[in-house]
């Protein structure tokens, strides 16, 4: 069952070449290193990340939320762009947090089973209002507009994607031209930006990435609803699940959700997270740890080979200590070192 | 920067258009005071000259230059006969610098010819241009970003090879690739490190690595072709105007000839910097560009267009017959011809739906990336079959430069 993979082992060889270097000379790479990725981002723009060719699903807002459900499964993605077409209008984005607010809508609510299952996507806003969380206010950005201000908009707003949106030359009509995700511009940034290696200092001695912030823990026998409602309250993307000595063994995130509902089945919800977990696709990318020694450029070098979307901070132990959300990463690039 | 026409303004610092042989040069001064050097100043030609005569031996063992040197003879001398650069006597121009009177010989035999083809093309005048799909079309690909040895490396290639770029007069480096109709992806390496330019439309490749990418279409091709056409007629026309009117001569002559010329500036600059390593063969089947190297394919062909409908498709009987033949084939040869009897059900460049190569378990393409689309199939609409009451339709449009698929899945109207 055990899933955690270091894959920056705290136990790496020591660079010699590294630990040749002064403090100051890696403080003035790392500041430098941040000075030309923020400078990049501001020089590239959101159509910039787009291959020449790619595929765009959206999802009409008069499907059924279940059947919109299978087509992520199907199609292997966990969100999608709305269309609405009473309106003629893009209509927000289908994350894995609206299946959970079904979840708890049908939790509070469990005699409202016919209604929770003919749900179409555009009763999706009933639903927030009736459990009483906050719509989550879409934002979007011009292709042409720079990273740097996509990335600002997505901190802003909280959110991990953002919709890229246009207008249409003839009927001047929204378009939807793709989805960015924070996962796409940090990978792009390390695929195509050297001054990635520059940035040698440990991270402990990073604000905001260093610091060691309060994480909600499940174990493998917590009821999956506890999880849910746990991603839910405290708006973050996963719960790591510890065993009684408090070592990392599993994770569970928000899109693996999608597996536990798919079919529209919400009778599952009292599952324990280690057999909710026995869903999850086999091609399960593992969790990610790094230590506080660990450098930004050796966890921007494990984005660029492994779709990540944050790491564990653990001890020599195997000990989960904090955790690097990709937010982070990217809140220390756009505003750190100033 | 690119451009896939070859049309643009003249570079004024163009050297090729100095760098002429003394024979030639001579020659246009006797025969014709209104050739295109008149407007040079005389001190540069000089110069010129003396470098001429120095590199001139050492540069005719490659075959590059060799056609080069052609080149060059053709547009100080011939330089009314451009379009239709495949009658020219290679050995003929090339005589032109011991002997003078053989030019004026061979340049009669030239307007001969120039008269006979330009009997042709107002035959095919009325004719639609049918683009070749292997006709290349050159492509500038230009570095403007500084740096000493500058490369380019690319699909083209098969990102096997690099191809070296001619450092230009302005600091930049220009070279003139034949691509053929499809995008090409590409990147630069100066001084051994690989980037990409600014000046440059960008994408990323399915693993995410930032590119430069060209397109060309079939419509690069044929406006490529029809102003290699109408290279050839102005030509023609200049030289029935030549003797009474220089100036306009001057003028239109800079223009069409500037993209020609600035080619062999190019690679006579590279040369110098015994840059160019590579051959002609580039691999792939793509090769360096030499605009005399193309036959026109106007030219080429013998086929006619006719308005008449052939009568297999209007007589019954001659039909019948055609089909009976084929049938009797098609036995014949256990079958092989069957597909002849029957229409395709579609158009068959239709029938290839990229969506169709898409994997969606490849992780490593977060971005959904999908081949490049074939031109013809944009603002086509595909569709599934209709499961669960769910139907999705797909449909590849432009956004700028780049092709979206967006796939948009759409729930039936409920009947009641």
């Amino acid at each position: 069952m055990t899933e955690v993979s270091n894959t920056i082992p705290s136990s790496a060889a020591p660079n010699d070449f590294i630990l040749s270097l002064s403090q100051e000379q890696i403080e003035h790479d790392q500041r430098i290193g941040i000075k030309a990725i923020r400078l990049f981002l501001q020089s590239k723009t959101s159509y910039d990340v787009l291959p020449v060719s790619y595929r765009l699903i959206v999802l009409d807002t008069s499907l059924l939320v279940k059947k919109s459900l299978n087509i992520l499964l199907q199609n292997n993605i966990v969100s999608a762009p709305l269309w609405n077409n009473q309106n003629s209008r893009f209509a927000g984005l289908l994350t894995s947090s609206d299946f959970i607010n079904v979840i708890q809508y049908y939790f509070q609510y469990p005699e409202k089973f016919e209604f929770v299952d003919q749900l179409t996507l555009d009763g999706l806003r009933d639903i927030e209002k009736a459990i009483g969380v906050q719509q989550i206010e879409t934002v979007s950005i011009h292709p042409f507009k720079s990273l740097y201000e996509a990335c600002v908009k997505m901190l802003e707003s909280r959110a991990r994607r953002i919709p890229l949106i246009d207008e249409d030359e003839k009927t001047h009509r929204e378009i939807v031209v793709s989805v960015l995700t924070q996962y796409r511009i940090l990978k792009f940034v390390a695929l195509n930006c050297k001054e990635t290696k520059m940035l040698l200092k440990p991270i402990k001695n990073i604000q905001g990435l260093g610091t060691i912030k309060d994480i909600s823990t499940c174990t493998m026998n917590t009821p999956v609803i506890e999880v849910i409602h746990l991603l839910a309250h405290k708006s973050v993307s996963s719960v790591p699940i510890v065993d009684d000595q408090g070592k990392l063994i599993n994770v569970y995130e928000a899109v693996d959700i999608l597996a536990l509902v798919k079919g529209g089945m919400y009778t599952d919800l009292d599952l324990s997270v280690g057999d909710a977990l026995l869903r999850r696709s086999e091609d399960f990318e593992g969790v990610h740890t790094c230590t506080l020694n660990d450098r930004l450029s050796t966890i921007m070098d494990t984005i660029r080979k492994s779709r990540l979307h944050r790491l564990f901070v653990v001890d020599d132990e195997g000990k989960l200590v904090s955790v690097i959300t990709l937010s982070d990463i990217l809140n220390y690039i756009l505003f750190g070192e100033d | 920067m690119y451009s896939p026409s070859s049309s643009g303004p003249p570079d004024p610092k163009d050297v090729s258009m100095v760098d002429v042989s003394t024979a030639s040069q001579q020659d246009s001064q006797t025969q014709a005071p209104t050739n295109s050097l008149s407007g040079q100043p005389p001190q540069p030609v000089q110069d010129d000259q003396t470098h001429d005569e120095h590199t001139l031996p050492p540069r005719r063992k490659s075959t590059i230059i060799l056609t080069d040197d052609i080149d060059l003879d053709k547009m100080n001398i011939d330089n009314k006969n451009n379009g239709n650069s495949d009658h020219t006597d290679l050995d003929g121009s090339d005589q032109m610098h011991i002997d003078p009177s053989s030019v004026q010989l061979n340049q009669q035999a030239q307007q001969q010819q120039a008269a006979q083809s330009q009997n042709q093309q107002q035959q095919q005048q009325p004719q639609p241009a049918v683009p070749d799909p292997n006709i290349a079309v050159p492509v500038d690909i230009k570095w403007v970003q500084g740096g000493e040895k500058v490369y380019v490396t690319g699909s083209f290639t098969g990102w096997r090879k690099m191809i070296g770029l001619a450092k230009q007069p302005d600091n930049t480096f220009l070279i003139t690739l034949g691509l053929p109709v499809g995008t090409h992806r590409f990147r630069f390496v100066i001084d051994n490190e690989l980037r990409f330019s600014d000046f440059l439309p960008t994408a990323t490749d399915q693993m995410g690595n930032f590119v430069n990418y060209v397109e060309v279409t079939p419509e690069h091709i044929q406006a490529h072709l029809q102003q290699q056409q109408e290279q050839g007629q102005q030509g023609q026309q200049l030289q029935q105007l030549q003797p009474s009117q220089p100036s306009t001569e001057d003028q239109s002559q800079s223009q069409p000839q500037s993209r020609k010329s600035s080619v062999s500036g190019a690679r006579r600059v590279d040369s110098a910097w015994g840059l160019t390593n590579d051959d002609d063969d580039m691999g792939n089947g793509y090769s360096r560009y030499h605009e005399e190297d193309e036959e026109n394919p106007l030219n080429r062909r013998n086929l006619q267009y006719i308005n008449d409908i052939p009568p297999i498709f209007t007589d019954p009987k001659v039909m019948e017959q055609y089909y009976m033949a084929i049938d009797k084939q098609s036995k014949s040869s256990n079958g092989q011809q069957q597909a002849w009897l029957h229409p395709p059900q579609l158009p068959p460049h239709l029938e290839n739906v990229i969506l169709n190569n898409y994997n969606s378990l490849d992780r490593d393409n977060n971005g959904g990336a999908l081949p490049i689309p074939n031109h013809v199939v944009l603002n086509h609409l595909t569709t599934t079959s209709i499961k669960n009451h769910t139907l999705a339709v797909a449909s590849i449009v432009r956004y700028k430069r780049k092709y979206v698929t967006q796939v948009l899945y759409a729930p039936l109207p409920q009947l009641t």
